[in-house]
């Protein structure tokens, strides 16, 4: 498989799962749920940068997202921190989930297939 | 010197016998750090109290670590600190001064109280004007239905409880990283306006206070290689400086790694460059996390800036009751099936004339976790429908909880799972309404040992 620079074996031409080149973990606080995505290299976050936008997952979760979602930034990791707020059908105690605390929301978004990338959306 | 501050609870419900196998691990440390207090846990104690105005408190602290080895601890000059105080810090640190009396053992047992608000909430509403916290629910809506209201103190009274000497320290409601920064403010002298050093604190304690979830458990980063028989409780080592390493007992399973700290660093976190704190507001995009070896990382360059000047107060109020219950169906057709239970539950609530506010089916193995966001299928072998409800009324839901088991007879075949439990019993649900309050209305307070 060709590198392409990006550092994680994965090819910005090619078509890839988020899990391939991130991983992470998701929480609650009350009804906001916040999901944390650490890119495996630099490439890799940069490409999620890009295409791992705090709309595309809100497109994901759909009616479980009642509220919107921010996308943060963490260059340290390097990752990002999306929190959706009224997220949890009124969180914790109040919420009809099984996951009411979004535990596994994570997992979700680690399985989202981001598309090829064109070499003009590489260089925006 | 180093401050070593080990982490033996990261929730009420984690594994008993933490604290025996971090002792039995011979790992060295000056602190046991035990959090108990998840949002959803102080709905648990308030009805406890209820039953009991000696509870109120984690029992799982008295029983599993204060009766069985207090005195060990203390013969190793291992102080705690902990939160398991919960909505009874009072009582908790008599159950602990019981113990040691019985044990023969000498200890300096505090308290950390003033987080209990519940009394003032409409005073300051009238004065202040209490705001929602993360929608428009206002203050009226809940204020009939509180039970109880608790602040999030910070670092300082719990410092100030170990400058008093004491050896056990039993807070109410405080920031979950306050457990180890209080350790450091006593240790270093650290001041109030020394917020690289106070965020540093806040670091470390937020990454210690899940427990094993940072030493291993629940990482999504390659799973399968990760030894989950006996994964080590972690241990924070605190420089004066601020420079933190993290790491495991020797001989203990999970991992330490940059992906399972930088997994905890983000949990739970709202904008990472302001983690709000009553002492500092911590800049988490500022740490780097390095691997030096032998499953220990190091975190430095913490940074933060002044805090904010309120505390936050979760408001816990009564709000109507929920029940859920559960019937698996088999292969062929299952999801089919269970769809078609689902609907008979909901006509005989129509039919019945129960009052709900909201049902939900999930379907468990299909949809129970993602719902729109996991692919569809229908080819399951087996799909376990799970029917919940909430409402005002305690009798409707009880009524709605016998419509579970006639399904056996009455509907879809290839229906089991009965023996498991019985009816499904409506259960309170204690909400949580967040809110924020100046820092001048709220007075910590620390007893030693009265």
């Amino acid at each position: 498989m060709s590198d392409d620079g990006d550092g994680s074996g994965v090819s910005p031409k090619q078509a890839v799962r988020v899990d391939e080149i991130a991983y992470g973990r998701s929480g609650d606080k009350a009804n906001t749920v916040n999901i944390g995505i650490i890119a495996e290299s630099d490439a890799a976050y940069r490409r999620l940068e890009r295409q791992l936008t705090a709309d595309r997952v809100a497109d994901l979760f759909g009616e479980l997202i009642d509220g919107s979602v921010t996308r943060y930034q963490l260059p340290n990791l390097p990752g990002f921190n999306f929190v959706a707020s009224e997220a949890l059908d009124g969180g914790g105690q109040f919420s009809l989930r099984y996951d009411s605390q979004g535990k596994t929301y994570a997992a979700a978004v680690l399985r989202l297939e981001l598309p090829p990338e064109s070499d003009e959306e590489r260089d925006e | 010197m180093t401050v070593r501050i080990a982490n033996a609870a990261g929730f009420w419900g984690d594994y008993p016998d933490a604290t025996e196998r971090l002792l039995a691990s011979g790992a060295e440390f000056e602190y046991l750090q035990l959090e108990y207090l998840a949002e959803v846990t102080m709905g648990i104690l308030d009805r406890l109290r209820d039953r009991d105005p000696e509870k109120g408190y984690a029992t799982d602290f008295v029983e599993y670590v204060i009766a069985e080895h207090l005195a060990d601890l203390v013969d190793r000059e291992v102080r705690i600190v902990t939160n398991a105080g919960g909505l009874n810090p009072s009582s908790c640190a008599a159950r602990v001064r019981e113990h040691a009396a019985e044990q023969g053992v000498d200890v300096t047992v505090a308290t950390v109280t003033g987080d209990d608000i519940t009394d003032q909430l409409d005073r300051l509403h009238a004065r202040h004007g209490l705001e929602p916290f993360e929608d428009d629910t206002r203050y009226e809506d809940v204020a009939d239905d509180v039970v109880t209201a608790a602040a999030y103190l910070g670092a300082f009274p719990v410092a100030a409880a170990l400058d008093s000497g004491a050896d056990v320290v039993i807070t109410g409601r405080v920031v979950d990283p306050a457990l180890a920064l209080g350790p450091l403010i006593h240790e270093y002298e650290w001041g109030r306006e020394q917020y690289d050093r106070l965020a540093a604190g806040i670091v470390a304690g937020h990454l210690i206070e899940c427990g094993t979830q940072v030493t291993g458990g629940n990482s999504t980063r390659e799973w399968e290689t990760i030894e989950y028989d006996d994964v080590g409780y972690p241990i924070v080592a605190v420089e004066p400086d601020g420079e933190i390493q993290l790491t495991k007992p020797d001989g203990t399973g999970g991992e330490v790694s940059r992906a399972t700290v930088a997994q905890q660093l983000v949990y739970e976190i709202g904008d990472p460059q302001a983690y709000l704190t009553p002492d500092v507001a911590a800049d988490f995009t500022a740490p780097e996390i390095t691997e030096v070896g032998g499953d220990t990382v190091a975190i430095t360059g913490c940074e933060g800036t002044a805090p904010p000047d309120s505390y936050k107060v979760s408001v816990h109020f009564e709000n109507g009751y929920r029940v859920a219950g559960n019937m698996l169906y088999s292969r062929p057709d299952a999801l089919a099936k269970a769809k078609r239970a689902a609907s008979v539950i909901e006509t005989r609530i129509e039919d019945r004339g129960l009052t709900v506010w909201d049902t939900r089916a999930e379907f468990v193995g299909h949809n129970a976790a993602h719902g729109p966001a996991a692919p569809a299928r229908d080819n399951h072998n087996e799909v376990l429908l799970r029917f919940a409800a909430r409402g005002p009324e305690r009798e409707d839901l009880r009524r709605l909880g016998t419509e579970f088991a006639p399904l056996s007879l009455a509907g879809p075949p290839s229906v089991t799972g009965l023996t498991d439990s019985g009816r499904p019993r409506p259960r309170p649900i204690i909400d949580v309404w967040p809110t924020l309050v100046p820092k001048s209305v709220v007075d910590p307070e620390v007893s030693v040992d009265e």
